[in-house]
């Protein structure tokens, strides 16, 4: 087990180099620099000229590309141009709301998913496995900001229940800021699993261990509830893991329509303003935990399923 | 124009009427120095007190005493702050934060009319205009060390020698700064320069503690000291900027707040919804298309004033057909800026006539370029654009009043045969695009507005063609206009001065190289409570004279 | 791209499709989920190609002889946006756009993916290694950003499509960058499948060459999973476009599109909500449509048990 991981970890490191690279010279491809972008329209050449030395930019790329490898192995990801502060504080900043806005909405998808997609498999090609279908249909179909827009008219503008926009203080206080937000995304989310869960309910009640266990004389709530759900849930744990990794990288616009002081909208500003340091530390960041969280899907995968074995 | 609809606000005055009556005050200040200049200096006090007490056009509201106490919260439209470090920033956030916490020699008075004392009790010229000497109240930084000459002289050397800074050229006309006791700041200049009052009062020349920042180094400006109204207490980037009462300050009385936290709230719906809901007591930039709608709402008050800031349409001068001055002034005939103004603005601005906004300097009688389409065909008969012509137009992405300008002018232009791409493009992008050395755009929709109470900022980026902007970003070139900017620098006379900068303005607009648009108008709204709140021409607020009548 | 993922997850359980009669062909195809599908599809096809034509109204000139922020009314269905422009026409035209660039994206994309997957899975080894890192490495990087950065070097000028007008062409490259790399990741899999079922190996028995095993017996199993999958990713793309087209990256105004049209509304959010409501409707069902096509497709294609 332990040596599967260190081997997994292993192979990340070319991914995480290939990917130090591309996003080192994507962003210097992008029109526009950042030296200009501090000093505005009324730049003259020899003042960006000057910033742009005082920040190494005049130096070739690849001794740019030099300089940023060898600050990021001491841990280092530089200091953000806009901000003035260190890359490592604007992320430890920011990453917060983003990681509490994705968790948050994946756990009120799984509270979605579970009761839907059971009642669907349990009434499979009946009336209300057609309106969970329907429900998926719908729900994957449409424009999270869209919804997050009009649940935002409906519940905060028109009856006022929730707050318009911002993070909250302290732990209730996310919770409470943070609903819209995250039941927009929870309900993308949502139609996804629902249709995955129920597929693979279908797939464990047909199978010969459930039959099995029945015969064994176990009563159909209990097959259901522990053989079935433990089963079923196999697919789904790998497809939240991959949700996760979709989500956090996409939660931008949430984040600008409810004001969220998250990385989405670090990394878009990041971009918009040719913050180097904090695009590559961004990206970086989404990289690791991307890869993580794809090995941990892979560990609890075979933790949970004893067919599996890591090797 | 006016406004059209009967508006709720204490500003009585059209912008045209205000402009006009800040260059009139102008002038009499400047006719006032002249004059106590060639007396060699004497009668200071009586030349600063004309400005602070002249004339101001804005009653304070209900002549109610203020109370002392209550905070306030007010956004932040643009983003967040970038840097507090006086000649760093080009952006308006950041300038209008710090000039709450910093003081300036001289600052601009409440009407954004005139120039009046700051850090400076009072000030006087020599007979040529190229020594002045400044006199320092008692005034103390907000760790309790005094204010002395020679942090004036450390704060603007450093503001004008600051290695790439945007500013520079402002204060370039200093010389030297001596600090011959701790209380008097002599500033040599060298060679007369007519905006210096003005270019004192901006951010850039904030006086800043010497051995602090000297000792700090560029962490001192993550928590600044300065020895204004407002000290600074904390910035959490991108959130909230929290600023208390400076007890000790030397406009004693002032100010009545406790404190002012600034939430940084970009989106207009998001800052918009928090004023709805009373989490945010002031909002700025309004959307136009809901002004209607608070004006008539009691609860709150909606605040317009007229702010130094002109949209316009950037040409660029070096491609074919905007090469040819024909084509530019066709363009300006046959976009219907009136439309504009009122299917956008929904009313709230005036057509723009001159590169100036309306601000000292600007001329309110030439007429700006009327809505004529036959006029604009006939202009481009001959032309390479006669059969047509293809643009593009570049506009920032994201500004929703920007993307509705431009459809309006790619509609009108359609009539006389153009052909315009609409590309919305970052900001970043936007300037690499319009203002490097090397502009590589056609059309642009920009604005700009002003920092100080003089024409010269603007004239210098706006007309003069190696003023550090291209122009903006045109690369217009009239050798004429850029001689005159040069020549109205040391020009004293005011009313010389006006009649050049007439000229300057005369000519430019014949030259068109720019597609002029508009003036908007300053948008705020503040609940009930919260009194005499104003915007200044120069963007800033003086929010030192804001109460709340609730506390 | 989530999609891609809950339908690949879904699609993994299903077999190949055994060689089957033609009357179970025909029973099949007629699903009622896949009829439904099809038929909203068609409406709103309808819809974007005939609207435009018959429509008396432009829509991107401004028309203030018409009432602004009108209600719906007889002559506009739909009501009017800020410029007195008629939002049904806006819708329909806007449609053309989400059409074409969601289709012409999604099928290039499938033609890359399909090709990777099955020179990776088929030829393994080194080839294979060195293909799915390539896949590892994109999905490792946050794709809304990823596109923004491809966007933003390649330009928002849009491309004048003739019959169809201007359209942010670099949208679609982007796509085509990125998305294959989902197809290639399914292909892959399904080709290690097949590769080791009987018939494969019973052709190759047969002497079989590779490419005609390719084409003839694998390419044929894994097409089905891939055009259910594009169902799927159609919607996304679209639901692409219009995030792209609220950040102003996407479609450049004044021509319509659905996520444009939503931006633009937003705008207006507290004057007038109702305008947000209609280009959402309209992806809404649309995406809809492409999903039930999908699902339909699934039924048919899945062997009956």
């Amino acid at each position: 087990m332990l040596g599967y991981i260190i081997r997994r970890i292993i192979v990340m490191i070319p991914v995480l180099f290939a990917l130090t690279i591309f996003t080192f010279f994507l962003v210097r491809l992008v029109p526009g620099n950042p030296a200009s972008v501090m000093l505005g329209p009324r730049a003259t050449p020899e003042a960006i000229a000057s910033i742009e030395e005082s920040l190494g930019l005049d130096k070739p790329l690849l001794v740019q590309y030099g300089y940023f490898m060898r600050d990021l192995l001491q841990g280092d990801l530089g200091d953000s141009i806009r901000k003035k502060q260190p890359v490592t504080t604007v992320i430890g900043d920011r990453i917060g709301p983003t990681l509490f806005l994705v968790f948050y909405s994946m756990i009120l998808a799984v509270l979605i998913t579970v009761p839907m997609a059971t009642v669907a498999a349990l009434n499979k090609e009946r009336w209300p496995d057609q309106i969970v279908r329907i429900f998926t249909l719908g729900a994957l179909a449409m424009p999270a900001y869209w919804v997050g827009m009009m649940l935002l008219q409906l519940l905060a503008v028109k009856y006022k229940i929730f707050p318009v926009a911002g993070y909250g203080d302290g732990f209730f206080g996310h919770l409470y800021y943070l609903f819209l937000p995250a039941i927009s995304l929870a309900l993308a989310i949502a139609a996804l699993t629902i249709r995955s869960l129920r597929s693979s309910i279908l797939e464990t009640l047909g199978s010969d261990y459930v039959r099995t266990a029945r015969a064994k004389g176990l009563s159909g709530r209990s097959v259901f509830s522990w053989h079935v759900m433990r089963n079923s849930s196999l697919s789904s744990i790998t497809l939240l893991g991959l949700i996760f990794v979709f989500v956090i990288g996409g939660t931008t616009i949430m984040e600008t329509i409810f004001s969220i002081p998250g990385i989405g909208q670090l990394i878009v500003r990041g971009i918009f303003d040719r913050d180097y340091p904090v695009i590559q530390g961004v990206t970086l960041v989404i990289g690791v935990i991307v890869l993580l969280t794809s090995l941990v899907v892979d560990i609890l995968y075979a933790a949970l399923d004893p067919r599996v074995k890591l090797s | 124009m006016a406004f059209d609809a009967p508006i709720k606000t204490r500003v009585q005055l059209k912008d045209s009427e205000l402009a006009a009556r800040q260059w009139d005050e102008w002038r009499a200040t400047r006719r006032q120095l002249m004059k106590l200049g060639a007396m060699g200096g004497a009668g200071i006090a009586a030349l600063n007190l004309l400005p602070a007490t002249g004339g101001s056009t804005r009653a304070l509201a209900q002549d109610a005493e203020p109370k002392m106490g209550g905070t306030v919260s007010m956004s932040m439209a643009d983003s967040d702050a970038t840097s507090f470090d006086p000649p760093v920033p080009v952006d308006n956030m950041s300038i209008w934060t710090m000039l709450l916490f910093y003081d300036q020699l001289v600052r601009v008075n409440a009407d954004g009319t005139a120039i009046e004392p700051g850090l400076a009790e009072s000030w006087s010229g020599n007979e040529d205009a190229t020594e002045y000497t400044f006199n320092l109240r008692d005034a103390t930084f907000h760790d309790g060390s005094p204010v002395t000459a020679s942090d004036v002289a450390f704060s603007i050397l450093r503001a004008k020698n600051q290695e790439g800074g945007a500013w520079n050229f402002i204060l370039s006309a200093i010389d030297t700064i001596e600090a011959p006791d701790d209380k008097t700041a002599v500033i040599k200049l060298s060679k007369p320069w007519a905006p210096l009052e003005a270019d004192l009062a901006m951010f850039s020349a904030s006086i800043i503690p010497q051995s602090l920042v000297e000792e700090q180094g560029d962490d001192f400006f993550q928590h600044p000291i300065g020895s204004g109204a407002f000290k600074f207490v904390s910035w959490e980037k991108d959130q909230e900027i929290v600023l208390e009462k400076n007890p000790d300050w030397w406009d004693t009385g002032k100010p009545y707040l406790d404190g002012v936290t600034f939430k940084v709230l970009p989106d207009s719906n998001a800052r918009m919804l928090q004023f709805q809901g009373a989490e945010l007591d002031i909002a700025t930039s309004v959307p136009f298309n809901q002004l209607q709608s608070l004006q008539s709402n009691p609860d709150v008050k909606v605040v317009l004033d007229p702010v130094a800031r002109i949209d316009y349409i950037t040409l660029n001068t070096l491609v074919a057909p905007l090469d040819d001055v024909r084509v530019r002034q066709a363009i300006n005939y046959a976009v219907d800026k009136q439309a504009i103004i009122d299917n956008v603005l929904f009313g709230y601005g005036e057509i723009a006539n001159t590169f100036l906004p309306k601000m000292v300097g600007h001329d309110d009688s030439l007429p700006p370029y009327p809505y004529d389409v036959e006029k604009a065909k006939e202009l481009l008969v001959g032309t390479a654009a006669e059969n047509g012509f293809e643009l593009e137009l570049i506009t920032q992405a994201g500004d929703a009043v920007d993307t509705q300008v431009c459809q309006l002018v790619a509609a009108a232009l359609a009539e006389i045969g153009g052909n315009i791409t609409i590309s919305q493009v970052d900001g970043a992008t936007l300037l690499d695009a319009v203002f490097s050395p090397d502009p590589n755009f056609e059309m642009a929709k920009v604005y700009y507005t002003t920092d100080i109470l003089d024409p010269d900022e603007l004239a210098t980026f706006g007309v003069v063609s190696d003023g550090g902007a291209l122009a903006i970003g045109s690369s217009y070139k009239n050798e004429t206009v850029d001689q005159m900017v040069l020549d109205s620098q040391s020009v004293l006379d005011p009313e010389e001065r006006q009649s050049m900068y007439n000229e300057i303005q005369r000519l430019v607009q014949e030259d068109a190289h720019f597609l002029y648009l508009f003036y908007p108008s300053g948008r705020t709204a503040v609940q009930a409570p919260i009194q005499d709140f104003h915007i200044l021409p120069t963007g800033n607020y003086r929010l030192y004279e804001v109460w709340r009548d609730d506390v | 791209m989530s999609g891609s993922v809950a339908a690949a997850s879904e699609l993994g359980a299903i077999p190949a499709p055994p060689k089957s009669k033609r009357t179970w062909i025909s029973r099949r195809w007629l699903n009622p989920v896949l009829v439904a599908g099809l038929v909203i599809l068609g409406v709103m096809l309808i819809f974007v190609i005939v609207g435009p034509l018959v429509s008396p109204y432009n829509p991107t000139d401004p028309a203030f002889d018409q009432p602004t922020f009108a209600g719906p009314s007889w002559s506009h269905p739909l009501g009017t946006d800020n410029f007195g422009r008629d939002t049904a026409t806006r819708l329909a035209y806007g449609g053309r756009t989400d059409f074409v660039i969601a289709i012409a994206g999604t099928a290039v994309t499938v033609v890359i993916g399909l090709l990777v997957g099955l020179i990776a899975g088929f030829y393994g080894g080194k080839t294979d290694a060195l293909l799915m890192r390539v896949v590892d490495f994109t999905l490792a990087l946050p794709y809304l950003v990823l596109v923004i950065g491809i966007i933003a070097v390649l330009g928002t000028t849009p491309t004048r499509v003739p019959g169809l007008g201007p359209l942010p062409v670099n949208v679609i490259f982007a796509i085509w960058m990125i998305g294959w790399v989902t197809y290639a990741r399914l292909v892959r899999g399904e080709v290690l499948i097949a590769k080791n079922m009987e018939y494969v190996d019973a052709a190759r028995v047969c002497g079989a060459s590779t490419t005609r095993l390719i084409l003839r017996h694998i390419t044929p199993n894994v097409m089905a999973i891939v055009i259910i999958f594009a169902m799927a990713d159609i919607v996304l793309n679209i639901l692409l476009l219009s995030s792209l087209s609220f950040l102003g990256l996407g479609q450049q105004p004044p021509y319509p599109e659905w996520g444009l049209m939503v931006s633009e509304a937003r705008d207006f959010f507290l004057r007038d909500w109702r305008m947000m409501t209609y280009p959402g409707i309209a992806v809404l069902i649309t995406g809809a449509a492409f999903g039930l096509i999908g699902d339909g497709l699934t039924q048919a294609l899945r062997p009956k048990g």
